[in-house]
C-alpha cells in the first residue's frame, strides 16, 4: 500500500462504494420481493429512505450515541480504503472490527432492554464469524506468501483454486455479515420487527441514516473481499469477478428468503464447525499441493 | 552497574521502615516518596542502558560468596516461613513441599553448585531494562495507588467488624475482629519487597540467585494472598504457595541438573547459548522443561490457574501488582528469555500446546464470569498463555510479539485492576452486572476502565497489535494448530470484553455524579497508566525500531560471540514445504514499520477525537427509550405492567453458563493440558525432542 | 416532491381492536396489496416510524400507551385511524371504559372508517396522509429542523389511576365516560371486598 493506492481507494471508495451498496441495497428488496411474488419498491429505495430519515428531526437518547456511530462508520471507510489500496489483509480486518464494536457500544450506550439484547445478539455474531476471518487471512498468506491483497493481481490462477474450502467458509460467514437470514439476529433488513429492531432500537432519524450508510459501506468491502477470490493476472478477470460477485450476492438473497432465523446456539455452533472443518481440509490441501509442486 | 543494587536495595529499605512505621500520616509520604524514586531509578536505568547492548558484570569474589550465602538462607528463610504456616494451619501438603523445597535448596548449594564457577552474576540488556520499567513504573503506581486505596479498605473492613460485633460469637464472624486490626504495614513492606524480588529476578545472571528472587515473590504472594485472614483467603494463599512449590521445586531441579558434572551451567547466558546450541535437546532438554514448569506455575498457565483466580480474594492492589507488572510477569520473562531453547523443537511445543491452550480456554471461561476480578484473573491467564505460546515459538518474530504483549499487557491490566478497586469501593461490588450506569455515577473512572479495556483487546492499541505480530509469526512458522487456537480464541476474547465495555459505557438519563470521593492517589495512580498505555499505543513503532528490535538483534546475532547464530538456527531446522515459506533469514519485527505507523496514527487520532467528546458537557437526552409504549422511568427503565403497577426491566450480560462455564470446561481443560505435558515429559525423558 | 413521502415507515398499533382491521393491516403487506411498492415498511418501532396507523378505540388501559408512542415518533409525523372504532369508538362507543376514537388521545390526520377497514381504504388513507407527511415536513424543514416542543421524557404514566391526568379532553363523553368507569370500579371494588370478607 503506497501513498497514491491509498488516496486513490480514499476517493474512491468514499465516493462510490455508497452509490454501489446503495445499489445492491435496492436490488436486493427487488429481488426479495419478487421471490415472494411482489412487485417491490423502486430501485433507488434505499436512497429514499437515507434521505427521509437525514431530513427527520433530531432527537437522541443520550448525547453519545450518534457520536459512536460516526465512528463505526468512519472506521467502516477506512477499513475499506486499507482494503482496496491493497493494504495488510489483518489491518483490514482489525480496523473493521473496531467499527463493529463502537456499533455495539452505540447500543449499549441507549441502556434499552431492546437494544442490550440485540448488542448482546450482534456480539455472538462477531464471535461466530471472527475466527473464519482471521483463518481467511492466514490462509491467504498460506497461499500467497504475503498479507497484502493487491497480491491477487500477480497470481496465475485465482485464488479460489487454491482456496476452495476456505471461500466455502467464508460464504457462510459471509451471511452473518450481511446481516441475512437465517443469521439476522441482532438486526434484520427484512424481520422489521425482530426484538422491535434489535440493535438499532433506540437509533432514529440522522443516527439510523448513518448505520444504513454503514451497511452500504461494508456491504461494498465484503463484495470485494469476494472478489479477491475471483482475480488473477489477466484482464479476463474483470468479467469474471463481476458476474461472480453479482452471482454470489444472489445467493445471499435467495439465502435470505429461504430460511428461518435460528437461534444464537445453532448459528454459533454451525460457523465454528464449518470453519474448522473447511479451513483444516484446505490448510492440508495447500501443503499437499505444495508438497507436489 | 550501581544502579541496579540501587533498584534492589531501595525497596528493601523502604520495606523496612515501613514495616516500623504504624502511623497512617507518616506512611503516605513514606510509600509515595519510595515508590517515586523507585520510578526514578528505574527511568535512570533506562537512561543509561536502554539503547546500549547487554552487559555482564562479575561481582568480586568475596562479595559475590557473600550474596550467594545471603540468597540461599533467604531462599531457607522462605521455605521455613512456610512450613511454620503450614503447620499451623494444618496443610500437610504445604509443609511436605516446603520441606522438600528446603532439603533440595541445601543440596543444590552446598552439593553441585558448590563448585559450578559463576562468571557473571549480573547483567543489564534491553529485556531486563524493559521488565525494571515495567516494575518500576506500573510496580510502584500500584503501591501509590495503595495509599488511598487501603485507607478505604480498613475503613471498609472495620465498619464491617463493628457491624456484626453482636455476632461476634457466630462462627462466621468470631475472627472478624481479629481481621479488622490494622496490618496495613506489613502490607505495604510486602509490596515493597516484591519489588526488589522482581528486580533480582531480572538481573540476576546467577541462577542460584535467580532462584531466590524466584522464592521470595512466592512465599510474598503467599502473604499478600493471606492478608485479611479470612478462611477463604488463608486457603486460597495455600492453594497459591502449593502450585509455585511445584514450580519451585522443577525449578531447584533443573539448577540440580545443570550443576551436574555433565553440564556445570549455572549462567542464564550460558544456558541460553548452550540449549540453543544443541537445538534445545540432549542434556538440557530435561531441565528446560522444568524450567518451564516453573515459569507455568509462575504465570498461571492451566492446570495452575486456579491460584490467580483464588488470588483475587486479597486487596485490589494485591491483585494488580501481582498480575499485571510482577509476579506473572517473571514465569512469562524467564520463557521469554528461554525462547532460543524452545525453537523448533519438542521442548518448545510443549510451551507452545500449554500457553495455546490456556489462552483458548481461559478466554472462553471468562465469558461466564460475571465477577469482573475474575474476569480480569481469567483474562490475564489467557494473556500470558498468549506470552507462553511466542516464547515457545522461539523465533525472534514471535519473541517480539511476546515483549509487546507483555508490556501493553502490564500497563492495560494494572489500570482496569485499580479502576475496579476504586469502583468496588464506590459501587460496593465487584460485580459486572452492578456496574450497569457506572458511566454516569463515576464518569471519568468509567471512561479509564473503558481506556484499559480498549486497550486490552481491540485495534488500534497495543495487546491487538501484539496478537497481531502473533498470527503473522504462527502463519511464518506454520504453527497450524496455534493459529486455529489464536483464532477462536480471539473471537471469544471479543466477547467477554465488549460486553462488559457495553455495560460500562451505559448511560443512564439521570443519576448523581459521586466521583469527588476518589483519593488523589488513585487518580495519581489511574492517571499514570492511563498515559502510559496511551503513549506506549502510540510510540509504539519507535519501542519496536528503537529498543525491541535491536534486543532480538543482539540475542540473535549469538550470546558470547563463538555460539552459532540463533536467526541461522530457525532457518536451517525450518523448511516446511509447499506455499508456506516463511522469511526468517532477516530479522524484522512481525508487522512492517508503516503498518505500525498506521495504527498508532489512528490510536493518537482516536484518543484525540475521545478527548474532545469527552471534555465538552454531553448533550442532553432528547428523547425516551422505548419500552413497548408503557415506560415509566427511562433511567429506572421502569414501566406499567399487565396487572397496571410498576415493573422494571432488567437486562444481564449474556454469561452463556452452559457453554463457557467452569463447570463445563475446567476440568477438561486441565486435563487437556496435563496430558500435553506429561506426554511431552515422557517425550523429551526418552530423547525424542530432536526430531522437530 | 421529497424524499419523506416515498419513505413512508410505519408503526402499528392494536388499541383495543377485535382484530378484525388488524388483520386487514396485515394484508397489504401480502403480495396482492404489497404496500412496499410504496416504499412502505411496516416497523415495530416508533423511533423509526412516520406514520402511525392505530386501530380500535382508545380506553383507560390504552390510552398513555398511545400518547407514549406517539411522544417517540420524530417530527414529521402523521396518525392514521384505522377502522370505524379508532374513528370514532363505533360500536364500544358507549362501553364503559371507552374513552372513543383516537383523537381523544393524540391528534389524527386521517380518518379511515370501515368494520373492517378495507386494505384499500388503508393505503388510500396512507396514500392521503403522505400529502399531510409532505406539508408536515415543509413546515418542519422552515422551522430549521429546530424541536417543536419540548421533548416529554416522563411517560405522564405514573400508576393507574392517574392515567388520563394532563390529557387534552376533546370530547364531553370522554369525562363522562370516565366518571362512569371509576364509580363501576369502585363498585366492583366493594364488592369484591364484601365477597372477601
Amino acid at each position: 500500500m503506497t501513498i497514491i493506492s491509498f488516496a486513490v481507494a480514499l476517493v474512491g471508495f468514499v465516493i462510490f462504494a455508497p452509490v454501489l451498496g446503495c445499489l445492491l441495497a435496492g436490488v436486493d428488496r427487488i429481488v426479495s420481493a419478487r421471490l415472494q411474488g411482489r412487485v417491490g419498491p423502486v430501485l433507488l429505495q434505499p436512497y429514499y429512505d437515507v434521505r427521509k430519515l437525514l431530513a427527520k428531526e433530531n432527537r437522541s437518547v443520550n448525547g453519545y450515541q450518534e457520536f459512536y456511530i460516526v465512528l463505526s462508520l468512519a472506521f467502516a471507510i477506512l477499513s475499506g480504503v486499507f482494503f482496496f489500496a491493497g493494504g495488510n489483509f489483518l489491518l483490514v480486518l482489525f480496523v473493521l472490527t473496531l467499527s463493529s464494536l463502537f456499533f455495539i457500544i452505540a447500543a449499549y450506550s441507549a441502556r434499552s432492554p431492546y437494544a442490550d439484547a440485540g448488542a448482546q445478539r450482534e456480539i455472538i455474531q462477531i464471535a461466530s464469524y471472527e475466527p473464519m476471518t482471521i483463518l481467511l487471512c492466514v490462509t491467504f498468506f498460506m497461499a500467497t506468501n504475503t498479507f497484502n491483497v493487491s497480491e491477487v493481481f500477480n497470481r496465475d490462477l485465482p485464488l479460489v483454486a487454491t482456496l476452495p474450502l476456505v471461500f466455502a467458509a467464508f460464504l457462510f460467514i459471509l451471511t452473518i455479515k450481511l446481516r441475512k437470514s437465517p443469521f439476522d439476529l441482532s438486526y434484520s433488513h427484512h424481520a422489521h420487527q425482530e426484538l422491535v429492531k434489535g440493535i438499532t432500537t433506540e437509533m432514529s432519524g440522522r443516527t439510523l441514516a448513518l448505520v444504513e450508510i454503514t451497511h452500504w459501506y461494508e456491504s461494498i468491502l465484503f463484495m470485494g473481499w469476494v472478489a479477491l477470490f475471483f482475480i488473477w493476472n489477466t484482464m479476463l478477470a474483470i468479467p469474471v469477478v463481476i458476474i461472480a460477485v453479482l452471482l454470489i450476492y444472489f445467493l445471499e438473497v435467495f439465502i435470505d428468503n429461504t430460511f428461518a432465523r435460528v437461534k444464537w446456539q445453532a448459528m454459533l455452533f454451525w460457523s465454528w464447525t464449518v470453519t474448522i472443518i473447511c479451513c483444516l481440509l484446505n490448510i492440508i490441501y495447500l501443503i499437499v499441493l505444495g508438497y507436489l509442486g | 552497574m550501581v544502579i541496579v543494587g540501587f533498584l534492589i536495595t531501595l525497596p528493601l529499605l523502604a520495606a523496612l521502615l515501613l514495616l516500623v512505621v504504624r502511623n497512617d500520616r507518616v506512611r503516605a509520604p513514606l510509600v509515595i516518596g519510595a515508590g517515586s524514586l523507585t520510578m526514578l531509578g528505574s527511568l535512570a536505568l533506562a537512561v543509561l542502558y536502554l539503547f546500549s547492548p547487554g552487559i555482564y558484570v562479575k561481582i568480586p569474589a568475596p562479595y559475590s560468596e557473600i550474596i550467594s550465602y545471603a540468597t540461599v538462607a533467604v531462599s531457607c528463610i522462605c521455605c521455613l516461613y512456610v512450613l511454620v504456616k503450614g503447620a499451623r494451619n494444618s496443610k500437610p501438603l504445604a509443609v511436605f513441599l516446603a520441606a522438600l523445597q528446603l532439603v533440595f535448596v541445601l543440596i543444590l548449594e552446598f552439593g553441585a553448585a558448590h563448585d559450578v564457577e559463576v562468571k557473571n552474576d549480573l547483567y543489564i540488556d534491553q529485556l531486563s531494562v524493559i521488565m525494571a520499567l515495567v516494575i518500576g513504573i506500573i510496580g510502584s503506581g500500584i503501591c501509590i495507588y495503595a495509599v488511598g486505596y487501603m485507607r478505604d479498605f480498613q475503613h471498609h473492613l472495620e465498619q464491617h467488624a463493628a457491624t456484626h460485633h453482636h455476632a461476634r460469637l457466630d462462627s462466621g464472624y468470631q475472627a472478624l475482629e481479629h481481621h479488622a486490626k490494622d496490618r496495613r504495614h506489613i502490607f505495604f513492606a510486602l509490596m515493597f519487597v516484591f519489588l526488589s524480588a522482581m528486580y533480582m529476578i531480572v538481573f540476576s545472571n546467577n541462577l542460584t540467585w535467580l532462584l531466590c528472587g524466584w522464592e521470595v515473590t512466592t512465599v510474598c504472594s503467599f502473604a499478600l494472598i493471606g492478608y485479611t485472614r479470612t478462611r477463604e483467603a488463608i486457603d486460597n494463599s495455600f492453594r497459591q504457595i502449593v502450585m509455585n512449590l511445584i514450580g519451585g521445586l522443577g525449578f531447584v531441579m533443573a539448577l540440580m541438573l545443570l550443576s551436574s558434572h555433565d553440564i556445570k551451567i549455572l549462567e542464564l547466558d550460558r544456558l541460553i547459548a548452550f540449549g540453543s546450541l544443541n537445538g534445545g535437546i540432549g542434556l538440557v532438554g530435561l531441565p528446560v522443561l522444568l524450567l518451564s514448569l516453573a515459569g507455568f506455575t509462575k504465570a498461571a498457565q492451566m492446570p495452575f490457574q486456579s491460584w490467580l483466580l483464588g488470588a483475587m480474594v486479597a486487596p485490589t492492589p494485591t491483585s494488580a501488582l501481582l498480575h499485571s507488572s510482577t509476579k506473572v510477569k517473571a514465569g512469562v520473562f524467564i520463557l521469554i528469555k528461554l525462547a532460543p531453547v524452545f525453537a523448533f523443537n519438542l521442548n518448545g511445543l510443549v510451551v507452545i500446546l500449554v500457553g495455546g491452550l490456556t489462552f483458548f480456554f481461559c478466554s472462553a471461561l471468562a465469558i461466564s464470569q460475571s465477577n469482573a476480578k475474575r474476569v480480569l484473573a481469567y483474562s490475564t491467564v489467557a494473556n500470558l498463555g498468549l506470552i507462553v505460546a511466542c516464547a515457545g515459538v522461539g523465533t525472534p518474530e514471535a519473541v517480539w510479539a511476546a515483549i509487546f504483549l507483555l508490556i501493553f499487557h502490564a500497563a492495560a491490566k494494572s489500570l482496569l485492576f485499580c479502576c475496579v478497586g476504586t469502583a468496588e469501593h464506590h459501587i460496593a461490588s465487584r460485580d459486572i452486572e452492578d456496574m450497569d450506569a457506572i458511566f454516569t455515577r463515576l464518569p471519568r473512572l468509567a471512561l479509564l476502565m473503558a481506556l484499559g479495556m480498549f486497550c486490552m483487546f481491540i485495534a488500534p492499541f497495543g495487546m491487538l497489535i501484539s496478537k497481531w505480530a502473533t498470527i503473522v509469526t504462527m502463519v511464518d512458522t506454520g504453527n497450524i494448530p496455534l493459529l486455529f487456537l489464536l483464532a477462536f480464541g480471539s473471537a471469544l476474547t471479543f466477547v467477554f470484553w465488549a460486553k462488559w465495555l457495553g455495560k460500562v459505557l451505559a448511560v443512564a438519563q439521570g443519576g448523581s455524579n459521586t466521583e469527588h470521593h476518589i483519593h488523589k492517589s488513585e487518580w495519581f495512580a489511574l492517571g499514570l497508566m492511563s498515559l502510559l498505555a496511551v503513549g506506549l499505543a502510540i510510540g509504539l513503532p519507535w519501542v519496536s525500531e528503537g529498543v525491541v528490535v535491536p534486543y532480538l538483534s543482539a540475542v540473535a546475532s549469538g550470546f558470547s560471540g563463538d555460539v552459532s547464530s540463533w536467526a541461522e538456527i530457525t532457518i536451517s531446522t525450518y523448511s516446511l514445504p509447499g506455499a508456506i515459506v516463511g522469511e526468517n533469514s532477516n530479522l524484522r519485527a512481525a508487522i512492517g514499520f508503516n503498518d505500525l505507523l498506521i495504527m498508532a496514527t489512528i490510536a493518537l487520532a482516536l484518543i484525540i477525537v475521545f478527548a474532545i467528546k469527552f471534555l465538552r458537557r454531553p448533550k442532553e437526552p432528547t428523547s425516551s427509550i422505548y419500552l413497548g409504549g408503557v415506560g415509566i422511568d427511562s433511567s429506572k427503565r421502569s414501566f406499567i405492567n399487565a396487572l397496571s403497577t410498576t415493573s422494571v426491566s432488567t437486562q444481564r450480560n449474556w454469561y452463556m453458563e452452559s457453554l463457557f462455564g467452569e463447570k463445563v470446561m475446567t476440568s477438561f481443560a486441565n486435563v487437556l493440558v496435563i496430558a500435553v505435558m506429561v506426554l511431552g515429559a515422557i517425550a523429551i525423558y526418552v530423547g525424542f525432542g530432536g526430531v522437530l | 416532491m421529497s424524499s419523506t413521502i416515498k419513505s413512508p415507515w410505519l408503526i402499528h398499533y392494536d388499541a383495543s381492536s377485535c382484530n378484525g382491521c388488524d388483520i386487514e393491516v396485515l394484508a397489504c403487506l401480502t403480495p396482492l396489496y404489497d404496500v412496499e411498492r410504496f416504499g412502505i415498511i411496516n416497523t415495530g418501532n416508533p423511533k423509526h416510524a412516520d406514520i402511525f396507523l392505530v386501530t380500535g378505540s382508545v380506553n383507560e388501559r390504552n390510552i398513555g400507551v398511545l400518547q407514549q408512542i406517539y411522544s417517540q415518533m420524530l417530527e414529521p409525523k402523521v396518525v392514521i385511524a384505522c377502522g370505524i372504532c379508532a374513528c370514532s369508538g363505533g360500536v364500544f362507543r358507549d362501553c364503559y371504559n371507552n374513552l372513543g376514537g383516537v383523537d381523544v388521545a393524540i391528534p389524527v390526520d386521517i380518518y379511515a372508517p370501515g368494520c373492517a377497514v378495507r386494505p384499500q381504504a388503508i393505503i388510500d388513507a396512507v396514500v392521503a396522509g403522505l400529502g399531510v407527511l409532505e406539508e408536515k415536513r415543509a413546515a418542519f424543514a422552515a422551522t430549521g429542523g429546530k424541536l417543536a416542543e419540548k421533548p416529554v421524557l416522563a411517560s405522564g404514566l405514573s400508576s393507574a389511576n392517574k392515567i388520563v391526568d394532563g390529557v387534552s379532553v376533546r370530547d364531553a363523553a370522554f369525562t363522562k365516560a370516565r366518571e362512569a368507569s371509576k364509580a363501576l370500579a369502585s363498585v366492583t371494588d366493594r364488592q369484591e371486598g364484601a365477597n372477601n370478607d
